[in-house]
């Protein structure tokens, strides 16, 4: 660099500092109040950048949503016990459940004792369930719920009805749909049925003494009578009994101790001279 | 399309704002003044844009429109124009006038840059003219601090410009 032109250089620096004032010659601020005088919108390629970063925001939105929906997607476990099986399962929470034969449940695993206990149930089981008033156990079927804290007890639901029985402790049985929902409340030894076809609750009080028999084994009849013992049998042994004479009245008392059921309809047509048959029809 | 896009507008716009007004200020002594020239050129720019053919040039077309709107702003305040416009042969041409106003925009960015102390001894110095001695006493520093401090922010706005001749022969 030779002197000229370092005294150019000189020059120039001298000229910058004179006008050099902070925060001067802003060119940001200046194109912002252009831009503002002017009504210029962002180019076109910012724009574009702009709709990109919106896309790519939905897009982190939609993953998201689907993380935090396959987050509440249940999560179902389901058991069933086989035809003519007895199954007993505990589940998470301690609670023991025996399942008939041809029965199911099922629970949602992510939820399940998160903030109460639900079951989805489908034919005939017992519930012992574990005490835990903070946690709820409801038990529903397709015709009604019951809810527990802790008790032990019975739901059995066929085709158009539905049965609880309670063993200890107290239930709530909630049935029917919508507005035409009832409930009672059910304590020890009692039991409730509610039926599609009337929809309404019907409670018993201690008359069923085999509700438990499919579980014990043991079928307990105290001058029963004849139509309510095949009730007991047809439903003990999954058959349809049939009776090929006439039914007067007849009454049973006798305690069959996992018998077969032919010899239990031996005895039983000897004793009252009824001739009650296996419809092998269907 | 018109004269140019909106891209080419506004990158424009911020890439030459600073040597324009810088430009502007070789005619007209006060930076508002300059801003105002500057600012007001590419107003008329954009209510133009779309009766005008493309611009090919779009950097020369503005530095041409700054200094015809500098010239009439003097003429029509009836100032005298600064005593040497445009001294250095090397200024008439318009080329050159760019290069240089650009260098000099490299330069105010580097003032901009030093650090707050130094910043301020160089520009008591430079710009408000004051002897070492005076700057010395008005800071409560020594005369050899500011001739130190002086000489580091020279250095460092020298390196700008040296670098910029590196590049312009390389």
């Amino acid at each position: 660099m030779d002197e000229k032109q370092y005294d150019k250089q000189e020059e120039r620096i001298r000229f910058v500092a004179k006008h050099y004032r902070e925060g001067s010659l802003n060119a940001k601020q200046a194109w912002n109040r252009l831009a503002r005088t002017k009504g210029i919108r962002p180019p076109a390629f910012r724009r574009r950048y702009l709709a990109m970063a919106a896309s790519f925001a939905l897009l982190l939105a939609s993953v998201a949503a689907f993380y935090y929906w396959k987050a509440n997607t249940p999560r179902w476990v389901e058991i069933t016990a086989a035809a003519g099986q007895l199954k007993e399962v505990y589940l998470p929470d301690s609670t023991l459940v025996s399942m008939s034969g041809g029965s199911r449940i099922r629970y949602n695993a992510k939820t399940f004792g998160k903030k109460g206990r639900e079951v989805e149930m489908n034919g005939k089981a017992f519930y012992r369930v574990t005490r835990d008033e903070s946690r709820p156990f409801s038990i529903q079927t397709k015709m009604a719920e019951v809810v527990v804290l802790g008790t032990s007890f019975q739901i059995s639901q066929r085709y158009a009805s539905i049965r609880v029985h309670v063993a200890t402790g107290k239930v709530n049985f909630i049935a029917g749909e919508g507005r035409e929902k009832e409930n009672v409340i059910l304590t020890a030894n009692m039991s409730a049925s509610y039926a599609m076809e009337t929809k309404k609750i019907q409670t018993l009080t201690g008359e069923d003494a085999n509700f438990l028999s499919w579980k014990t084994g043991l079928l307990q009849f105290h001058n029963t009578p004849l139509e309510r013992v095949i009730e007991d049998l047809n439903d003990y042994y999954q058959v349809r009994v049939i009776s090929r004479s006439m039914i007067r009245g007849e009454k049973l008392t006798a305690t069959f101790n996992r018998l077969p059921l032919e010899e239990i309809l031996l005895i039983i047509n000897q004793t009252l001279d009824v001739r009650l048959t296996v419809d092998k029809s269907n | 399309m018109g004269a140019f896009t909106t891209e080419e507008f506004e990158r424009s716009f911020k890439e030459l704002y600073q040597p324009l007004c810088l430009f502007a200020l070789r005619f007209i002594n006060k930076a508002d003044d300059a801003e105002d020239i500057v600012q007001q050129t590419f107003a008329d720019l954009w209510d133009k844009r779309t009766g005008m053919n493309r611009i090919l040039n779009l950097k020369a077309y503005l530095f041409r429109s700054v200094r015809n709107r500098s010239l009439s702003v003097i003429a029509q305040a009836g100032w005298t124009p600064l005593e040497e416009p445009l001294t250095n042969a090397e200024d008439r041409s318009l080329e050159e006038s760019m290069y240089n106003a650009e260098r000099d925009a490299r330069l105010w960015n580097a003032i901009d840059k030093l650090p707050p102390e130094r910043k301020k001894i160089f520009l008591l110095s430079k710009r408000d003219g004051l002897k070492y001695q005076e700057i010395a006493d008005e800071l409560n520093l020594s005369v050899k601090t500011v001739e130190n401090q002086i000489s580091k922010a020279l250095k460092a706005l020298r390196e700008t410009t040296i670098r910029i001749y590196t590049f312009f022969l390389g």
